[in-house]
């Protein structure tokens, strides 16, 4: 079976289900729990707190929908591209705003890396040639657990027999000894924020000048190995993001020395899906279908232009401030996901749906936008989101 | 059901091991430091590791009963009771269950999977042989085929290809 644990979507699991015990082999705890949690804080169909039945509260959820003035979608990140393309007729027959995670952060990166101007690979052409990989303010140990195991660093590929101890070199650059950092060849520590010194460091590194900041003797050890790589891979994650925004000059840099860069980010096949259709990858109006940052979700809670927000699968509330979060309580909110959470409990609408990827199938993106299909391997009473979502569309 | 009982086993050793900040230093300055080989082996310090594994006993070492070395005794009977009373190991394979969040470092880097599963574990897939002897199953990391391990048996070496990757040391072997 396939895991929609992380956007690393192994395909080697062995799933076995003797008597309603589970056991999955090569999952990583990440995608286990995932599988386990199936009959665990599952979700109550609710209206206002009180319990409902599944068809009451679709119907409740068309009627808000109808009288609103202005709808948000939000999420789908956890789901498949099916109910993420149903999503999008559904905002279009609404007339609402769709926004995902990656207008909270990543947004930039992952738009580049869509629209072609980003030099990049797929994972299998990393475990095949790669012999230098950077992880810069990523830790996929934590966030994607099998990424280095299956794919960037310990397998033998075709180019690189010898495996990881003589054929691959690693760098981690990260504000603290991150689990990765653990385990790879050098570690660069770097202050929150002053990333973009480190990057102009490494520029005169690789010009051949002596670089003004940080431990010299360390900077051109790993400028020497990088100016010797025959593939170099640069993962990049939130952290660099956080405090490099715009990096134009970063992915120019790494174009002219022939590195490869892969964002270690989930939430890529909506952001791909959008793309497609309309050129932006969040925050798009699909009255006028056009892009503004005023519709991205942390500016609609903060403002009063929406009137009710539809969320699939995406606990926001969690990630935002507590102030802006409250605001969910106050507009028409519904939530739609397989457990319960935060962004469920303050919402006034809780739509149960099954677990993508366990409890329905569907197809998905992994982080190299290779398309994998997952098949369903648990029967359950709840409706996909691919269903929910139709029903929705077809009552308005 | 026999990996179960030995992971089990394995924890509790090294838990006591741990907790009393065993090392094989700490039992030879209790040891005669004579080299007689008595007990068999070439050097007390050997003498000393053996004791740590439970390859051998205390009273291998017939100096240690003389009356010179009366209170050493004790001391030594008092450090290594605990570890005495857990059940035997092979290799000294210790796996913290509560530290390993199944990442596979492991499962692709031991040689010996590599050896046993080309297809499978050596190009970073899951293992799709039953020889094997590192496995990951409902998330964490699960220990079989032990005999195979290059740390066990007449001829073994210090191998350590399965501790280094582990970003959060949850595979040890207590005693080196």
């Amino acid at each position: 079976m396939i895991c929609l644990g992380c956007s690393c979507l192994c395909d080697d699991l062995e799933f076995k289900n003797e008597e309603n015990k589970i056991t999955v082999g090569n999952a990583c705890l990440k995608g286990f729990k995932r599988i386990d949690a199936f009959n665990k804080n599952r979700l109550i169909s609710s209206i206002n707190k009180k319990e409902a039945s599944i068809d009451d509260a679709i119907n409740k959820t068309i009627e808000i929908l109808k009288n609103s003035k202005k709808s948000a979608i939000f999420g789908l990140e956890n789901s498949v591209l099916e109910a993420q393309n149903e999503s999008i007729k559904l905002g279009e027959k609404t007339g609402s705003i769709i926004d995902n995670f990656s207008s909270v952060y990543g947004g930039y990166l992952i738009n580049r890396f869509l629209d072609g101007s980003v030099n990049t690979c797929t994972l299998d052409d990393v475990r095949d040639n790669c012999d230098v990989s950077i992880y810069w303010g990523c830790d996929p140990m934590s966030t994607h657990p099998r990424l280095m195991s299956k794919f960037s660093y310990y397998p033998r590929g075709k180019n690189r027999q010898r495996g990881w101890e003589e054929d691959r070199y690693t760098i981690a650059i990260d504000a603290r000894k991150s689990l990765t950092a653990n385990i790879t060849k050098k570690f660069i520590k770097v202050s929150p924020g002053r990333d973009f010194e480190l990057f102009k460091a490494f520029k005169d590194v690789l010009s051949g000048k002596l670089p003004k900041i940080g431990d010299k003797k360390l900077l051109m050890n790993v400028g020497t190995s990088i100016k010797k790589a025959k593939y170099g891979v640069v993962f990049v994650g939130d952290g660099l993001d956080y405090s490099m925004g715009y990096m134009n000059d970063f992915i120019d840099l790494i174009n002219d020395i022939g590195f490869k860069l892969q964002p270690v980010m989930d939430c890529i096949g909506f952001n791909k899906l959008l793309f497609e259709r309309f050129r932006y990858i969040n925050s798009i109006d699909l009255e006028d279908k056009s892009y503004a940052k005023d519709n991205s979700i942390f500016n609609l809670l903060k403002g009063d232009d929406i009137d009710s927000i539809l969320i699939v699968e995406s606990d926001i509330a969690s990630y935002l401030p507590h102030k802006i979060a409250k605001k969910l309580k106050d507009i028409n909110s519904i939530y739609i996901g397989p457990h319960s959470n935060l962004t469920a409990y303050l919402s006034r609408i809780n739509i149960p749906s099954s677990i993508s990827g366990v409890e329905s199938g569907g197809n998905a993106y992994r982080m190299d936008l290779k398309e994998e299909t997952a098949e369903k391997v648990i029967d359950s009473e709840f409706l996909s989101q691919y269903e929910i979502l139709s029903r929705i569309g077809e009552g308005l | 059901m026999r990996d179960e009982t030995f992971i089990r086993n394995t924890y509790d050793i090294s838990y006591v091991a741990k907790n009393n900040k065993l090392s094989p230093m700490e039992i030879y300055k209790l040891l005669p430091q004579t080299n007689c080989k008595e007990c068999g082996e070439e050097t007390c310090m050997a003498f000393a590791f053996k004791l740590l594994n439970k390859g051998t006993t205390l009273d291998k070492c017939t100096p240690l009963y003389e009356e010179e070395y009366k209170e050493e005794r004790k001391e030594l009977e008092k450090i290594l009771k605990p570890i005495m009373e857990a059940d035997v190991t092979e290799t000294g394979l210790v796996i913290h269950e509560d530290l390993c969040f199944g990442c596979g470092n492991c499962v692709v880097a031991c040689p010996v999977n590599v050896a046993e599963d080309p297809k499978g574990c050596a190009i970073g897939k899951g293992a799709s042989s039953d020889k094997v002897i590192l496995k990951v199953e409902n998330g964490k990391v699960k220990a079989q085929n032990i005999e195979r391990c290059r740390r066990f048996g007449e001829h073994k070496i210090l191998c350590n290809a399965c501790i280094t990757p582990c970003p959060t040391k949850a595979i040890e072997f207590p005693g080196g």
